[in-house]
């Protein structure tokens, strides 16, 4: 048996009376002793406050009757019998945890909220794609070509070589493709929602083979066919889509990705995006029964224009894979499957017209 | 009682004595305690601590992500209790006594009226008459304002306490909707002008209505020296490119507590504040810094800053015995109680 001093108040008035309070372990209660004389209360009827050392301890069916002991000992002492007995509440437990606890866990939750920032938002946006129609598709990729095709020059001949090269191949399309030639230096190509792909004369006076040619249009059709350009941009607008989609409101999500619509042909996808298609358009050479190593030279033409300036960068850094690492999975993949090459006659005699302009 | 015994070894000491004259262990002053509340100590002090607070803080944080936003109202309740039990008066504690699920109930009476209105002015829109909905929505807020205002005082003075003496509030709900729509019918003629007036009018209201048992609370205060306070804080805060601001802070604080005092019979307690322009600079630049270079997680500490200002800069006198208070208001949770309580008693903010 513990004794403690403390102060009780009546909740009649406010005056102030002494009061001795014993602790007995046996007991589920806490007793005390007023001038007036003894109280006890059950742990089960009472409500316990804490700050700092001082414990306030009040009946839960007359909380103006109070209790107050401000002693660290009766503190350690009442809090090791509530715990025994099971009445101290879960939410007392977790609040005495202690500060490195405490700060330990506002560093989770921090991470917790960057993690559902970063990573799940934008992989739930991605997934929500399916909620825009593929109509929107068509009038994103319209926008961006009407104007694209203003302020660039496309080489009208050289294009219906390349629409007619393309119809030479099965390319699994759920869309109508379009193939646009553009005049530009630049070594690169890139595929619009809707359908329309544009190449530019740099990458493609860099092609010695067809089926480099057709390796890269086997990879630009899949991005096509994956919607891996909305899926970028529903990745990349994910904050603002959160807004818009607790306010439940599509048309807002589509305003949204309109506006970013002029960056279609800037977009660099992620990883994961890239390798798809290099795959699923590697896929697509090997049911043409195209040698699908052109997939690899393809890598090299892009590899020069790399040039040393990015190869010593580690992959993790870089928004889409290196081409090395490009090369290797596919070589991987080429390894792996028995394919049949069938030379081609029209799409070699299209490609040297294409090339001989 | 004049023995003490020793919660460390159990032997008896004089009660005055402050160590164990067995075991030196230091002995709590209850006589001490007990005997200063009889003069005239009416100090009030914060205890609170910033690593404390963020404890709560954080536990609450947990709970709130994992109950996804159900048990916000409870963590509400708990920071409210941690607050007003960290505040004392004369030595001893506030108490908060309102439950999570009171506040979840209040929760919920606010989404549905936030869901009336909006159902309100969809409703016209779709009637080709979207103006009558917004005139509805704006004439909505400004008759529900004074009863929201209402309900918060009577739910957070009837869950209030100090030394088991419960607070409460007087207001007469009808009494002060009709004058609140009076003095906003004034404040939009006078364009504004008349705002001043009513905020005095207001606190004289609200203030004078507060009871803690037998004493009473009022609240003296004139618009016209307001009004002129604002105006002048308001353009000096121009002219100094914002400089002026603390000075002005420092003034509507100073308005606000010196105006306060405690009535009990023929005796009082008067409230004076004690800040200056340059603890409200240190408070509000504090406070920014805390914030901003923990980007957000000393917020905790910033509250408590916030309250210790609060608190430390109210100075109390005068000849009220506080040992002596009775316990006048009724209490919320009985069965008589319970039916005068109105749909806007509650209290989120």
């Amino acid at each position: 048996m513990e004794i403690f001093n403390g102060v009780f108040f009546d909740g009649k008035t406010s005056t102030p009376q002494p009061a001795e309070i014993a602790l007995a372990e046996r007991l589920n209660e806490i007793a005390f002793t007023t001038p007036e004389g003894q109280i006890a209360w059950r742990y089960d009827e009472i409500g316990v406050e804490i700050f700092g050392k001082l414990v306030e301890i009040r009946p839960k069916n007359d909380p103006m009757c109070l209790l107050k002991i401000e002693d660290a000992a009766f503190k350690r002492a009442f809090l090791s019998h509530l715990k025994q007995k099971n009445h101290l509440s879960w939410y007392h437990r977790m609040v005495e945890w202690g500060f490195k606890i405490h700060v330990a866990l506002a560093a989770g939750i921090v991470g917790l909220i960057a993690l559902s920032y970063f990573v799940v938002l934008p992989y739930i946006a991605e997934k929500a794609v399916v909620l825009i129609p593929e109509q929107f598709d068509s009038y994103l990729g319209d926008t961006f070509i009407t104007n694209f095709l203003l302020k660039n020059a496309e080489d009208h001949d050289r294009s219906v070589l390349l629409n007619k090269f393309a119809e030479e191949m099965q390319l699994n399309n759920t869309k109508d493709l379009h193939f646009w030639v553009v005049n530009a230096p630049t070594v690169n190509a890139f595929a619009l929602p809707d359908g329309n792909i544009v190449v530019y004369t740099g990458l493609l006076d860099q092609l010695q083979n067809y089926d480099e040619l057709a390796g890269l249009l086997g990879h630009e059709v899949s991005h096509i066919n994956g919607r891996h350009s909305v899926k970028m941009l529903c990745r990349n607008l994910a904050g603002y889509l959160l807004i818009s989609i607790v306010f439940t409101d599509v048309n807002g999500i589509m305003a949204v990705i309109a506006e970013n619509a002029q960056n279609l042909h800037s977009l660099s996808y992620s990883r994961k995006f890239e390798q798809e298609a290099d795959e699923h358009g590697t896929t697509l050479m090997l049911q043409n029964n195209i040698n699908p190593t052109g997939m690899l030279r393809l890598f090299d033409r892009l590899q020069e224009k790399e040039g040393n300036t990015l190869s010593h960068i580690p992959e993790l850094i870089l928004d889409h894979p290196s081409t090395d690492n490009r090369a290797k999975n596919i070589g991987k993949m080429i390894e792996k499957s028995a394919y049949t090459e069938i030379p081609h006659a029209r799409m070699q005699d299209l490609f040297n017209q294409l090339v001989a302009k | 009682m004049d023995k003490i015994i020793c919660s460390q070894c159990g032997a008896e000491s004089k009660a005055h004595n402050k160590y164990c004259t067995a075991c030196g262990y230091e002995l709590p002053n209850v006589q001490a305690a007990v005997a200063e509340t009889a003069s005239d100590n009416y100090a009030l002090e914060f205890h609170g601590t910033g690593s404390e607070y963020f404890g709560i803080v954080i536990v609450n944080w947990l709970l709130t992500i994992c109950t996804l936003g159900i048990y916000y109202p409870w963590a509400r309740a708990r920071t409210r209790k941690y607050m007003y039990g960290s505040t004392s008066f004369a030595g001893d504690r506030f108490a908060f006594h309102g439950t999570g699920k009171e506040m979840f109930i209040g929760m919920l009476k606010l989404y549905a009226l936030i869901f009336v209105f909006f159902f309100i002015v969809g409703l016209f829109t779709a009637l080709k008459h979207p103006y009558v909905g917004i005139i509805i929505l704006y004439l909505g807020i400004f008759a529900l304002m004074p009863l929201a205002i209402h309900g918060a005082y009577r739910y957070r003075m009837s869950r209030t306490s100090w030394r088991g003496i419960r607070f409460g509030y007087r207001g007469n709900r009808n009494e002060f909707l009709w004058k609140c729509l009076k003095w906003i019918g004034l404040t939009v003629i006078t364009f504004g002008i008349y705002n001043a007036w009513m905020t005095i009018n207001m606190r004289k209201y609200l203030i004078g209505n507060i009871r803690m048992g037998d004493v009473e609370a009022k609240y003296n205060g004139d618009g016209y020296d307001f009004f002129w306070l604002c105006l002048k804080g308001y353009f000096l805060t121009i002219i100094t490119l914002g400089i002026y601001s603390f000075w002005w802070y420092r003034d509507l604080f100073d308005y606000y507590i010196d105006g306060i005092t405690l009535q009990k019979g023929d005796r009082c307690i008067r409230f004076s504040s004690t800040a200056t322009a340059g603890k409200v600079f240190n408070l509000a630049v504090g406070n920014f810094l805390i914030v901003v270079l923990t980007l957000g997680i000393g917020f905790a500490w910033a509250e408590i800053r916030q309250m210790r200002f609060l608190l430390n800069n109210i100075h109390l006198e005068g000849d009220i015995d506080l040992l002596t208070l009775q316990q006048t208001e009724d209490n919320y949770s009985d069965a008589t109680g319970a039916d005068a309580a109105d749909f806007f008693d509650f209290d989120l903010f």
